[in-house]
């Protein structure tokens, strides 16, 4: 057939507007006015990618089972099978289905590109993951499709195919249990700085459709002799039953996020005493993220007190959701976030004096530490303004910084010395029960 | 009219798709699927008795499109209205067994698949005049959209959504009422006028 007749009686062309009007409704609708990254996290690809794919998996799905539906009833009508053989089945049918990959396709690149452009972020190697995942199962879905739209009455199963798709993806994460989403192909989160999909969080939807499309493909190819349709059977049941239930027992322990893969970012690290390690993408701001640390190591050795500083310190910002544990060596902190807050020098001084308390907080002598150790390291006018948000929070909250105040300003008229020992006495009250 | 229904495969259509409707009104009357929005402020629960309409669609579009066309053009049986008939039946029987489920648990979804389904049963009809083919394809599609789009700020059905808006919503129902009417005039004339 001429590529102009293939495009006249292909069904896609006719929902190719719809699929462009979505597409449109989305990106102007919705992703320009609403899209905005997690506060504080640096460009990253991956993410962009799987939070417009989330909108997409479902519609790109039913549309491709819809329409391959479609196109083989449309083989049927036209009684396309009886023709004498001049080609071969299977290009018959990849002929008439390549307008619908084509469309699903669409409707998955299309909006992933605008997003990417919009957000002006280079797509890596790891945003492509998820994008071929919903590509290959969109495939599945043109397979299943058109051998459904085969084997039922014409017309019968287009609509009723693709309602039921779209239905059954996009329903799936919203019931329990939880292995329902991780086989339905809508990858059921979206992926924050530094995490990447497992390969088998993306590989069992992948097995899961396409062990369906491969037994349904059996089930309708036509046998020759007689002794080779109970064999096509047998193999489409097994294959069936291996697939369903192997990405089934993959799934069945994971909870309502997938499993990934974290802190997917290369770093780099400069400086000794600490060193300090930042996402690539930040090299530049390692040394003045160095000054702010020494800032506040020094400021606190002045002073006369003593902290122990890490050997080294490494952004965590890439493990947001399972953050790491520091260590005396290593302390694991934040640090991209802070630096997008202006605040890693007050951050930096909390960790530093460390004044985590199992028991009751004292208010007035922790923020009375917290503010003269702020003093030390240069930072007070800020931890001010912190302690006075926070204690907004307290039904008493002025009177806390009132008396806060007043200590502090007893303690400033102490020498040095008694200054130290003013401090690590209000360090030891601050936590009671200890 | 034993050889219209057998000719229009109604008696296998008809009942499965009814008693599938009716299947699905009991078990998805209280199930809601969180989904994704197109447009901003949209998300939210979208109520799975949206599909429930979609096989009675279907059959009747099939059933309409099984004929014998010489016969039937050339015969003096009342075709067009057994056909009106038939469709009339179909979709009183859905708003009947959605007005059971209200009745038995005052389920808002209940009572909206009834008249959904003379929402869309109307515009496949209307969609048959402009292709034979296509015609089932419409309500299926109004379903997908008005899932992505048909939601406003705050989660709000919009009213030209229809069939998302809440069962005893006063426009809906007169939005669905003309549009069934309009599909039974446009078989009605469309039969006689060989569109």
């Amino acid at each position: 057939m001429k590529l102009g007749t293939r495009l006249r009686v292909s069904s896609a062309t006719w929902v190719i507007p719809i699929c462009l009007g979505l597409i449109y409704l989305y990106f102007f609708k919705s992703f320009k006015e609403d899209f905005k990254p997690p506060s504080g996290q640096p460009e990253y690809a991956p993410y962009v990618v799987s939070s417009v794919l989330l909108s997409f998996y479902a519609v790109s799905y039913a549309v491709a089972s819809g329409l391959s539906a479609w196109e083989a009833g449309r083989l049927k009508r036209d009684q396309v099978w009886k023709l004498s053989p001049v080609r071969f089945r299977y290009r018959i049918a990849l002929e008439a289905l390549l307008p619908v990959i084509a469309v699903a396709g669409i409707l998955i690149l299309v909006p992933v590109c605008m997003a990417l452009v919009q957000e002006g972020t280079v797509p890596d190697a790891g945003s492509v993951v998820l994008v071929l995942m919903a590509l290959v199962i969109s495939l599945a879905h043109c397979v299943i499709g058109f051998c459904v739209g085969t084997i039922t009455p014409p017309r019968l199963a287009p609509p009723i195919l693709s309602v039921v798709v779209f239905y059954a993806v996009s329903a799936a994460w919203s019931y329990e249990p939880f292995w329902l989403r991780h086989i339905s192909g809508h990858y059921a989160t979206d992926l924050l700085f530094g995490e990447l999909p497992t390969a088998s969080s993306v590989m069992a939807p992948v097995t899961f459709i396409w062990a369906i499309a491969v037994s349904v493909v059996l089930i309708c190819t036509p046998a020759r002799s007689k002794g080779v349709r109970p064999l096509l059977l047998t193999v489409a049941v097994s294959v069936l039953a291996a697939g369903t239930y192997g990405s089934y027992s993959t799934v069945k322990e994971w909870g309502h996020t997938p499993p990934l893969s974290y802190g997917n970012v290369a770093s780099v690290c400069d400086g000794k005493k600490p060193r300090v390690c930042l996402p690539r993408s930040q090299r530049d701001r390692i040394e003045e993220f160095r000054s702010e640390t020494n800032a506040v190591f020094v400021g606190l050795a002045e002073s006369g007190i003593s902290v122990a500083a890490p050997q080294e310190i490494k952004d965590n910002s890439s493990y947001r959701r399972h953050p790491r544990i520091s260590t005396d060596a290593t302390w694991w902190l934040p640090l991209t976030e802070w630096q997008s807050r202006n605040a890693v020098r007050y951050n930096m001084l909390i960790e530093a004096i460390d004044l985590r308390c199992e028991g009751e907080l004292d208010q007035v002598a922790v923020r009375g530490s917290v503010l003269w150790a702020a003093e030390a390291a240069g930072v007070f006018d800020y931890a001010w303004k912190i302690q006075e948000r926070d204690l907004v929070k307290f039904r008493e909250g002025k009177k806390i910084l009132a008396e806060v105040e007043q200590r502090l300003q007893k303690a400033r008229k102490m020498p040095p010395n008694d200054q130290v020992r003013w401090y690590e006495n209000e360090v030891q009250r601050s936590c009671i029960n200890k | 009219m034993r050889l219209w229904m057998f000719a229009r495969r109604a008696h296998i259509y008809m009942p499965g798709s009814i008693a599938l409707f009716g299947l699905l009104v009991w078990t998805l009357r209280e199930e809601y699927a969180d989904l994704p929005s197109f447009l901003m402020g949209g998300g939210g629960s979208v109520p799975l008795l949206f599909i429930a309409p979609i096989p009675i669609c279907v059959a009747l579009a099939a059933t309409l499109d099984s004929r014998m066309e010489s016969a039937e053009s050339s015969g003096v049986r009342p075709i067009v209205i057994f056909d009106l008939g038939l469709i009339a039946i179909t979709v009183a029987l859905a708003v009947l067994i959605g007005i059971f489920f209200h009745s038995f648990d005052s389920s808002n979804t209940a009572l909206a698949a009834g008249r959904n389904t003379a929402f869309l049963v109307g515009l496949m009809l209307v969609a048959r005049v402009f292709t034979r083919e296509a015609a089932a394809m419409v309500p299926a599609a109004w379903v997908l959209l008005v899932a992505v789009i048909g939601y406003g700020d705050g989660h709000r059905p919009r009213v030209w959504a229809v069939i998302a808006r809440d069962g005893q919503d006063l426009p809906a129902f007169a939005i669905s009422a003309i549009a069934f009417c309009i599909g039974i005039l446009f078989t009605s004339v469309g039969r006689h006028g060989k569109v």
